[in-house]
């Protein structure tokens, strides 16, 4: 972790406090905000429509209610379901005489009183009325009769819903006939909604399963999660689709309606990261300033001797001048931090990801500016001889 | 010429009621005569500044400074055109000759500013305000004292209340504002938004544009009457703006609020002021040129009253600075020389004189002289100013020279000739000495003449004094021929004349000394002359400079942070500077002023350039050693800034000259930035290792971070988007320039349209989102080239030439041979590349031109006097006796000068000029009585003659010598503002009159004896 050192340099005080922190290594995400939509899948959206020819007798709901599974939702008059009914219940009639005669054949059979045949025909009989009514039952219960306490006919065909949702449009008017197969009103399903994100088709090509996002509504962040990159690029605005799961979301969301999105596309593994802090231009180029190191130590070790001789000389009379001259030499002191040219990989919040220093290498994270001043400034030669 | 005299007497009265006319006139002219600390030393010129908002400097240079100044290059009467283009700005210089009509000058500019072509949205080019250079003559602050009033309320009553109020005062050409917030309407765009509701950037520019709009439709009659019809669509209120229709379809409206956020907030700016820690609001008034500064000052100040009743309650105007002060403390510097030398030449003619009636008439000529002098100057349009008094108290000594004589000799007649009616007397003695009087005055006059064809800062500086000296001298002439025997006819009476007791004792000592030199007159005469040489040649490697520094009695400090600081961060500067040496000088600062960056207003500085003045407790005098150390404790505490020591007046004359504002700078001409900051950076190098370079700074003109977004074309199209969408949101969305404005009253505030968090930073910058019409959506990094560089901060030129300034400051050495030795090391060591070239510019320029102009001027001067000598003596010979007096007053010059250990300056010169007229002079007196003498004892020894010329001459040659010295001293000893200009030329007055008149009584005898010695003649 970064450790910050604020500390006043004696021979440096600015005024303020350099700041001097270690570069360390981390996976550094990036955050893009974009535009996404508020969608729902094709899927969730239901019609009820008419099963059977018949007239519209009454709406029990109206657009926008919020129904369940199994509400009543439109009570229609069906001339259709009249004669199915009827049909069932004199089947159901027709059953017992047949299932009586049945009985009485296969005593005389067994008595040798009716041929084999007689008793093939009435059971064939038999069968055929029961499969008929069970015909008739399963397409009366499709429609949601039950067929068990069915013992009058009816033409009241109540529709139902079929699954939780909102009602979305009523297509049908009351009292109008319609025939089988009309759609009558829509259904919406609720809770699942979706953002598609609108990402430049680069920023998608990163996209992948882990890839989460943020939603906001209403001053809540709402959490996302990757469900597909739709395979076509958006002819109007020219951006890629990338289809993402609310989660948790609140209900009534707008559809169509446009929200901001912020993505953390996947993280760039063990990165450099700096302060963004630390960042200056510097002669054209970015760079971070360090602390100098002891050149000279190292230059003597490589200077021959006569040259250091020299070199001495000239600072002692360099020494002595600036007694001569100015007193305010005293305060002309060596800048103890050096440029460090950087190349900037990425930004992400307060920190950079960067190439050009190593790990736990020591940088100044702030207070650059003023650096950047005192190296600039010495480089004017602000001070004369 | 004697029954003019006698004529004048006749009309003794007439005379006198002319002369009371004259000087209750001179009085009236010098109770009305403007005053001002220096004469107008600026040079004519028309400033031409054209804001170009966001805009950078190398655009600015190509599409803006170039095609003006192409088109005044033309102009009749341009000396030099200097631009400076920089951020925002192009600001372009243009001086013209001095003899061309201010108004006239503006209307030629005018004229060609309307041929000159700037591209549509780059800014209209402004003349800047006709005022002079030094025309800031009142720096104000507005103090909220109960706190109520945020900073742009108080930056609207500047603008809106105090701007106007002050610009009504007769002589005030404008008002910069300056600090505080400039209120401005935002419309803080979400892009985001732009793509839910099918619109873009360019859709709510036009929406705001064609919203706010006022129109007349006439008028209807109706019922016998007429009713006017106005169509009233401009923005009323904020709601107003919020509501603006972008697009409307299906009656279904898109209005600014479903995209932006609208709401008050401060415009983008370039400058800031703070005093004492905290940001304030600053008025700075200009007067307009050929105005008097104290006049403009006075009439605001009388309309002050109605100015704080203007403001609400609690608000007050608070004046920083106050040009009249420095005006009014150098004008009493150099009233109480004046005065002082007055009275301590009127002490000198009564001991000298020991008769009260003719001291008293020799007094009353100094005041008289004195008032025809302030009479001419009003005539002449003289103001009365550091220079041009200093010429009257420089005359002061000589004014009663012309007096003296003509006194002297009718009080010595009247005593020798008793039996003479005394209008003989009177007339005839004044005749007597008409001729040489005359002479004496006009040689005096020529020799300052001189001075008048100065050209360039010398010439504005020194003009007024010479103009001065001669007004006087021709005062003191009219009062010494015509007044004088008429009060001396009246007030003289007929007596013995009483040896002052002062004389009797130097003749004493005198006697046996001359009677010396005579005897060893060539021995004497060569040695005098070696030493002139000898002097001669320490003086030539005397330093030089131009003037010596005002001392304006006040501390100032320009400094600079490195370029492209932020204004945020110089604004913390500022103020940590000003809590510090509020914290380390509490007794001696009263409190401190930081101007920081420019005005809204046609100035050049930026952001990392600051300006501060301190106010010291008045009580306080050691201004010069407090100055010193505490440039050391901020250059000790600052580190990171420049600190350059200054004073305000001194700063504008400065940056006037050269458009530098360093005593000495090197200019760098060329063409490629970087090549010219090279050769600053190896001439800097170079320089450092010279003796007596205190400070070189280099005008960084590069180094500003520059973000540059270049469209990528092929990129562009594949969006629908061409490069003036980019530029639209690069201009109004980042830039925030004004789409419209909201007009309040007389108030008016820019609406801007900008994009949420455009500026955040650089990738937020880059992160743009824009739309184009067919509905495409794109990031701004994906249709541009998005760099982060480090560019051109200005470019300054001159004449057309690109120029690069290395500024110097030199302590403890002479400008002069600084830049000699400096000029050698840079030819030996610097290598400059085909097409760039060096010039030194600043004070030492001047001083370059000044000698030069010298070096011209004072061989003709020595050639008319000898005219003129010819004129009064018939004899080259003695027209060369006298001019050979003339070194005898130039060693003591020299000698003042070397032991006071002051540079050669322009003051300096006209000091010796002045040696020069008291030598010839002091020789003209003696000479002319050694004739006269001759002339009636052609029997006596040439050597007895000149022996008793000489001591009869003792008198008046002391009494001349002695008025001019005391008359001279008090400016020697004056301490207040200004009395350093003068100083030098103080120095070599008092050592010259020493010397000439010592070694006139001592030399010149002998010179005279070995000059017109006949054979057989003994010593």
């Amino acid at each position: 972790m970064t450790k910050y050192l604020f500390l006043l340099l004696p021979l440096w005080s600015f005024g303020s406090a350099v700041g001097i922190a270690h570069a360390h290594t981390q996976s550094l995400g990036k955050i893009i905000h974009t535009n996404a939509q508020i969608t729902q899948l094709s899927n969730q959206k239901q019609t009820i429509v008419s099963r059977l020819g018949g007239h519209i007798e009454k709406y029990y709901v109206q657009a926008g209610a919020n129904v369940k599974r199994g509400d009543k939702v439109i009570l229609m008059k069906s001339i259709t379901l009249s004669k199915l009914t009827a049909d069932y219940l004199a089947l159901k009639q027709q059953i017992k005489p047949a299932s009586a005669q049945v009985n009485t054949t296969r005593k005389l059979y067994k008595k040798g009183l009716a041929s084999k045949n007689t008793l093939s025909n009435h059971l064939m009989k038999l069968e055929t009325l029961r499969s008929q009514k069970n015909a008739l039952a399963s397409q009366l219960q499709t429609l949601g009769i039950e067929t068990n306490t069915l013992n009058k006919a009816t033409d009241k065909f109540i529709l139902k819903a079929h699954a939780d949702g909102i009602v979305g449009k009523i297509f049908a008017s009351l009292h109008s006939n319609v025939d089988a197969q009309t759609p009558l009103m829509s259904l919406v399903q609720q809770n699942k909604y979706y953002a598609t994100a609108y990402l430049s088709p680069s920023d998608a090509m990163h996209i992948n399963n882990k890839t989460k996002g943020w939603i906001k509504l209403l001053d809540h962040a709402y959490a996302c999660h990757f469900v597909q990159l739709l395979p076509t690029i958006d002819e109007e605005t020219q951006r890629a689709k990338v289809r993402f799961a609310i989660e948790n979301s609140p209900s009534g969301l707008l559809l169509g309606s446009f929200v901001q999105m912020d993505i953390s596309l996947p993280p760039l593994q063990n990165v450099i990261v700096i302060k963004k802090s630390a960042l200056t231009l510097f002669n054209g180029e970015w760079v971070v300033f360090v602390e100098k190191k002891h050149e000279e130590n190292e230059h003597e070790k490589e200077e021959p001797h006569h040259e250091k001789e020299a070199h001495k000389e000239d600072k002692t009379k360099h020494t002595h001048e600036k007694e001569e001259h100015h007193d305010e030499h005293d305060t002309h002191e060596e800048v103890p931090y050096q440029a460090k040219v950087i190349e900037v990989i990425s930004y992400a919040g307060d920190s950079v990801a960067i190439k050009g220093l190593k790990e736990n290498e020591a940088y100044v994270s702030d207070g650059v500016y003023f650096i950047k001043s005192a190296l600039l400034k010495s480089s004017l030669g602000e001070h004369g001889h | 010429m004697k029954h003019f005299f006698e004529l004048l007497i006749q009309y003794k009265f007439l005379i006198i009621t002319l002369f009371v006319a004259i000087s209750g006139f001179g009085y009236e002219a010098y109770k009305n005569i403007p005053v001002d600390a220096f004469p107008d030393i600026t040079p004519k010129q028309v400033v031409i500044y054209t804001e170009s908002a966001g805009n950078a400097a190398k655009e600015i240079e190509k599409l803006i400074t170039y095609p003006i100044e192409a088109a005044m290059s033309g102009l009749p009467g341009v000396k030099m055109i200097l631009s400076n283009s920089l951020f925002g700005l192009s600001y372009i210089s243009i001086f013209f000759e001095d003899n061309y009509d201010t108004y006239l000058l503006r209307q030629l500019v005018t004229e060609r500013l309307n041929s000159v072509n700037i591209p549509k949205g780059w800014g209209t080019p402004v003349m800047g305000p006709n005022t002079t250079g030094l025309g800031q003559v009142l720096w104000y602050a507005l103090k909220d004292k109960k706190q109520n009033h945020t900073p742009s309320q108080l930056r609207q009553m500047q603008e809106y209340l105090l701007t106007p109020l002050l610009k009504s005062v007769d002589g005030v050409e404008e008002v910069i504002s300056w600090g505080g917030f400039e209120k401005q309407y935002e419309v803080i765009i979400d892009p985001i938004r732009l793509q839910s509701v099918n619109i873009t950037y360019n859709d709510i520019i036009q929406a705001l544009e064609k919203s706010n709009q006022s129109v007349g439709g006439q008028y209807l009659e109706f019922n016998r009457e007429q009713y006017l019809i106005r169509g009233a669509g401009l923005y009323q209120s904020i709601d107003d703006i919020r509501n603006t229709v972008i697009r409307a379809k299906n009656a279904k409206a898109v209005t600014i609020k479903d995209v932006a956020v609208v709401k008050e907030g401060k415009a983008p700016r370039f400058g800031a002021v703070s005093i004492n820690g905290k940001e304030r609001v600053f008025g700075m008034v200009l007067q307009r040129s050929g105005t008097n500064a104290a006049k403009v000052v006075d009439l605001i100040k009388a309309k002050m009253p109605f100015i704080n009743a203007a403001l609400p309650k609690d608000v007050t105007l608070e004046i920083v600075y106050d040009r009249t002060q420095i005006t009014n403390k150098a004008i009493s510097t150099m009233t109480t020389a004046l005065r002082t030398g007055s009275i301590l030449v009127a002490i000198i003619l009564f001991l000298f004189l020991f008769e009260l009636r003719s001291a008293f008439i020799v007094i009353l000529s100094l005041p008289i002289s004195l008032l025809i002098a302030f009479l001419l100057m009003q005539k002449y349009g003289i103001s009365a100013n550091l220079m041009s008094l200093s010429g009257l108290a420089i005359a002061i000594g000589m004014i009663v020279d012309g007096t003296i004589v003509v006194v002297e000799n009718i009080f010595r007649t009247l005593a020798k000739e008793p039996q003479v009616s005394k209008i003989k007397i009177v007339s005839e003695a004044t005749a007597q000495v008409a001729n040489p009087v005359l002479f004496a005055l006009l040689i005096i006059v020529v020799v300052f003449i001189p001075l008048l064809s100065l050209k360039g800062l010398a010439g504005k500086l020194y003009t007024p004094m010479a103009l001065d000296i001669v007004f006087v001298m021709l005062g003191s002439l009219a009062v010494a021929l015509l007044l004088v025997p008429v009060l001396s006819f009246l007030m003289l009476k007929r007596g013995k004349q009483l040896q002052s007791p002062l004389m009797r004792m130097i003749t004493s000592i005198y006697t046996p000394l001359l009677h010396f030199c005579l005897k060893y007159a060539k021995i004497v005469t060569t040695l005098t002359f070696i030493l002139f040489f000898i002097l001669v040649v320490l003086l030539s490697r005397q330093g030089r400079e131009f003037m010596p520094k005002l001392n304006e009695e006040s501390i100032m400090y320009r400094v600079i942070a490195i370029p492209g600081t932020a204004l945020t961060q110089s604004v913390n500067n500022a103020q940590a500077i000003e809590a510090f040496l509020l914290k380390t000088y509490p007794k001696k600062v009263n409190s401190v002023l930081s101007m920081i960056g420019r005005s809204e207003k046609g100035e050049t500085a930026q952001a990392n350039y600051m300006e501060i003045l301190l106010t010291l407790n008045p009580t306080f005098k050691e201004i010069a050693s407090l100055n010193k150390e505490m440039t050391q404790a901020l250059k000790k505490k600052f580190g990171y800034l420049q600190f350059i020591s200054t004073q305000p007046i001194a700063m504008r004359i400065e940056e006037l000259l050269e458009g530098v504002s360093a005593e000495l700078a090197v200019k760098i001409y060329g063409e490629d930035q970087k090549v010219m900051s090279r050769i600053a950076n190896n001439i800097s190098a170079i320089l450092r290792n010279i003796k007596g370079l205190d400070h070189a700074e280099i005008e960084t003109q590069l180094g500003q971070a520059q973000i540059t977004i270049k469209p990528n074309y092929l990129a562009l199209s594949r969006y629908g988007l061409n490069v003036e969408d980019v530029m639209q949101v690069i201009r109004y969305g980042i830039g925030e320039e004004p789409v419209t404005q909201k007009i309040e009253g007389i108030k008016r505030f820019a609406i801007v349209a900008k994009l949420q968090h455009a500026k955040q930073d650089i990738e937020t910058l880059k992160n743009i989102i824009l739309r184009s019409a067919s509905g495409k959506v794109v990031t701004l990094k994906e249709v541009c080239d998005i760099t982060t560089t480090q560019g051109v901060s200005f470019i300054k030129r001159e004449d057309l030439s690109r120029y690069m300034v290395l500024s110097l400051e030199v302590e403890d050495r002479d400008i002069a041979s600084f830049v000699k030795e400096a000029n050698a090391q840079i030819k030996a060591n610097v290598t400059i590349p085909d097409g760039y070239y060096i010039k030194w510019a600043g004070d030492f320029k001047n001083m370059q031109e000044a000698t030069n102009d010298l070096a011209m001027i004072i061989p003709m001067t020595i050639l008319i006097i000898v005219l003129l000598l010819y004129t009064a003596f018939h004899s080259f010979k003695k027209a060369l006796l006298i001019l050979l007096g003339v070194p005898l007053g130039l060693i003591g010059g020299i000698i003042a000068l070397l032991y006071a250990n002051i540079y050669l300056s322009v003051s300096a010169i006209v000091g010796f000029i002045g040696i020069f007229a008291i030598a010839i002079l002091n020789g003209i007196v003696l000479i002319s009585f050694i004739d006269e003498l001759h002339l009636n004892f052609p029997e006596r020894t040439l050597t007895d003659i000149v022996k008793d010329a000489t001591l009869l001459r003792l008198r008046p040659v002391l009494m001349t010598a002695f008025t001019t010295l005391f008359g001279i001293l008090p400016l020697l000893y004056a301490t207040g503002v200004g009395s350093e200009i003068q100083y030098p030329l103080s120095v070599v007055v008092t050592g010259g009159i020493i010397s000439s008149t010592l070694l006139t009584l001592l030399v010149l005898p002998g010179l005279y004896l070995l000059f017109f010695r006949k054979k057989g003649d003994v010593t």
